[in-house]
Formats: C-alpha cells, structure tokens, sequence
C-alpha cells in the first residue's frame, strides 16, 4: 500500500476502545483482538477522531511532541496508519 | 507468558478498574430451562433504555471497555439494538448471551452494524429432544443452531455454551463436535449454582465425573502454580469486573449476591469507591480457616458466588468446589 501524504484516513465506526491509564485499547472488529498502543500511536488514534490527511497527522505528531524531524516521523505515522488499515481500524476517506 | 488481555486485566484487577462488566438486561425469558436460577427470583423491574444509557457512560468513565448483555434472555427487549446502538456509540466491546430462540436471519445481519464481538448460544445438549426438554421449549434445538449458522454466515463470532451437570453429562463430547461443525467456538462450564440457597444443585457433578470432564477437557489444573496458593483463592470479582441486575442493583459479580447498591440511586463511581465495595474488597483477605489451610487449595476454582450460593458466607468452603479441587488433585496424581 502506498499512502500519499494528501490521503485522508478516517476511522472505521465499528471499533471498541477504551483509555486505559493513558494508552488506548482498541479491539479490531474482523478477529475481535485486543490491541495496546503507545503514546504516539494513542494520540494518533484520539486525533483522527475527525478524519485527517496524512500530512495534517504529521503535523499533529510534530507539534504534540515537539520535534522538528518531519521525515522520521512521517515514516512512523505512515507504517502506523498503514497497519491500522490492514487490522480495518482505518480507512482512507473517499473525496 | 501472558497475553496482553491477561496483563492488561491484571493491571486493572490491581487498580480496581471495573474493564468487564456483565449486565443482566431483564430477567424475562422464552424458555424454562431447568437449572435457570433465575426462576426462582422475582420478576423485577427493569431499567428503561434512557437509564441504561445513562449507566453506560458512567461505566466508559471508570474505564469499562467490555460489556456482557445477558438475561433471562435479552432478545425479549424490544429496545435491545438501541442499546446495542447506545454500547456501540460509547465503544464498548459486546458479548451477548442467548439461546437462540429471537435470532433470525435478519436479526444475524442487523447485529452485524454494532460492536458485537461474540454471540453466546447455550446449547443442552446435542441431542434434539434433550436439549429441548432441558430448556422446556420444543423447536429450541433446531433455532438455536439455525440462528448459529446466521450468525457465521454474517463472520459474527459464535460460541456454544454448555452448562455440564448430572442431567446431561457427557453431552460435551458431542457439542464440542458439533462446535466444530458449525465453525464456532466451544466454552463449556461446569458450575451449576443452586436454586434453594444453602445447598448445593442436585445437579452438580459427582467428584468421578468431574474427572472424566476436566481428563476430557484437558484440564489438570486449576490454572495457579504451587509456590502461589494465596493467588489461588483471590477471584477479581469487585476489582477488575463487576455485575449489575436488570433493576439496577450492582455487585461484584453477576451471581454473587453481595449489593453494592443501585445504579439509578447513586452514580456508579460512588458505589464502586463506596464503602460497601471497599468492605467487600478487605473481607477477600479474610477467607474462612477452611480454605486459607487447605490443603487442596492449589486444585481450586475459588468462586465466591458458587460458596455464599451453596453455603452461608462468600468467604466459605463449597461442596461443589470442594469436589472439582478433588478431582483435579487425584487427576494430577495419576499423570505423575
Ligand atoms: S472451597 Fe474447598 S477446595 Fe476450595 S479452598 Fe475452600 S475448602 Fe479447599
């Protein structure tokens, strides 16, 4: 799969997920399995609240964490929102 | 190793965060099957859907995440997919509990638009007329795996249930089976709580043939190593999951009648930090002599609900658990 940085993701409705002690659980809905993520992939999740372009999650992750390396953390937020589409937590939103 | 699920459940045992919550709808049902213990309460009143609503997002507040619908038999509530709407828009993590009866093929496809995670279908036996007179509903055999195969056909999650007791042991052998023929997965239990407080069910096993199910069932142990036998009595009943009636009234498990209060008087953080939760949580750490030097303690299932429900006190030995912990100490035996 190849995401463009103007894609936009939004997140499939069916999902069960809860905060738990400040990281999110999230239950994928086709096998039911129960998924822990860390700080940035939990501030992606709670971002993506309303549906954003890859870009904009970026920038969100940047400006939440205070760093300037944009070509790292674009590579995160890709493989991130890349999983999250194989377990269909995610989708990309058609225009 | 653990999986993250047990971890994560044991983090929330630890810190009182009540993750599962199992809801008993309604104490209405189309079927009488013969150990319902349920039968034997009172109808009660029920919540109204506003105030379910209410109650689930206190619950996602605490930090609940996986809710169990049960009954009587939950279908009987006309409001039961806007419930399943209202759970889904709190993203709760459903199960529900059935015998089938309601579940056509269109309510199969409907359930599909919530966050159902699995369907409980409890099965008898795997004999029609069996099952049937056990639940006291003719036809009741042949729906409930019509509504099993719905469900598949819809990549809903089904589970078989099985109540193992002495009026249809050795069924397991043939629904685990039957489990697999219908792609479903198979969980089969073998406490049967008492009607008549104070005693244990007629129907509960003899120690034998606690042997030949747990042999059968591959189980020789009940799941705590030696070195750790405290742990083998603690339950996470009032800590890590928690019940609440059809009237509202929470508890620290579904079957285990200790109230906590009522949801619709107080919120339910108050009950759950309240003064009869915390009092309920201390008294774990005083078991009776009976159980803390027993030396079968390793072997046991502790439930404290299956002890009040047989005995006087949640804090004593049952007849039922006494005998299960036998069978898994002779089983253990005779594998060394
Ligand atoms: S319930 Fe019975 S087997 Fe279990 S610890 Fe108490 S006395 Fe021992």
């Amino acid at each position: 799969m190849n995401l463009l940085k103007t894609d936009h993701i939004q997140r499939a409705t069916n999902v069960a997920q809860r905060l738990f002690e400040e990281q999110m659980l999230v239950i994928t809905p086709k096998d039911s399995m129960l998924h822990k993520f860390n700080a940035v992939g939990t501030f992606i999740w709670q971002f993506l609240e309303r549906s954003h372009s890859v870009e904009e999650i970026v920038q969100g992750v940047q400006k939440h964490f205070d760093t300037n390396d944009e070509e790292a953390v674009s590579q995160d937020v890709i493989t991130f929102i890349e999983k999250l589409c194989e377990k269909g937590l995610v989708s990309l939103k058609s225009e | 190793m653990d999986t993250l699920a047990q971890s994560i459940n044991r983090e929330a045992s630890q810190k009182n965060i009540p993750l599962s919550v199992f809801i008993e709808l309604t104490r209405r049902c189309n079927c009488t099957c013969y150990y319902c213990y349920q039968q034997s309460l009172q109808q009660t009143k029920e919540l109204s859907l506003e105030q379910w609503q209410q109650v689930f997002s206190q619950l996602k507040s605490a930090g609940a995440l996986y809710l169990t619908l049960s009954g009587g038999e939950p279908f009987v509530r006309e409001d039961i997919f806007d419930l399943l709407k209202e759970a889904k828009k709190q993203n709760f993590a459903v199960s529900l509990i059935s015998n089938g009866l309601l579940i056509s093929e269109v309510v199969a496809k409907q359930l599909k638009d919530f966050t159902v995670m699995d369907v409980g279908i409890s099965f008898h036996a795997a004999e029609r007329d069996l099952h049937d007179r056990l639940s006291g509903m003719p036809g009741c055999f042949d729906q409930a795996k019509k509504a099993v195969t719905w469900l598949r056909q819809e990549g809903i999650k089904v589970v078989l249930k099985h109540s193992v007791s002495t009026e249809n042991f050795g069924q397991f052998k043939a629904l685990q089976r039957l489990a697999t023929q219908l792609d479903c997965a198979f969980e089969c239990d073998c406490t049967v709580l008492p009607d008549t407080p104070g005693t244990a069910s007629n129907y509960s096993l003899t120690v034998d043939q606690y042997k030949e199910f747990l042999t059968y069932m591959g189980q020789d142990s009940a799941g705590c190593s030696v070195d750790d036998d405290q742990a083998a009595l603690h339950c996470d009943a009032g800590r890590s999951l928690c019940g609440i009636g059809p009237n509202g009234t929470l508890y620290p498990c579904i079957i285990l009648p200790v109230p906590l209060g009522n949801v619709t008087e107080s919120s339910f953080m108050s009950l759950w930090e309240g003064d009869l939760a915390n009092s309920f949580r201390k008294n774990e750490k005083s078991l009776s002599k009976e159980c803390t030097l027993c030396a079968l303690k390793v072997h046991c299932s502790r439930c404290h609900a299956v002890a009040l429900l047989e005995g006087h006190s949640w804090q004593g030995k049952s007849h039922s658990l006494c005998a299960r912990a036998n069978a898994l100490q002779q089983i253990g035996k005779q594998k060394k």
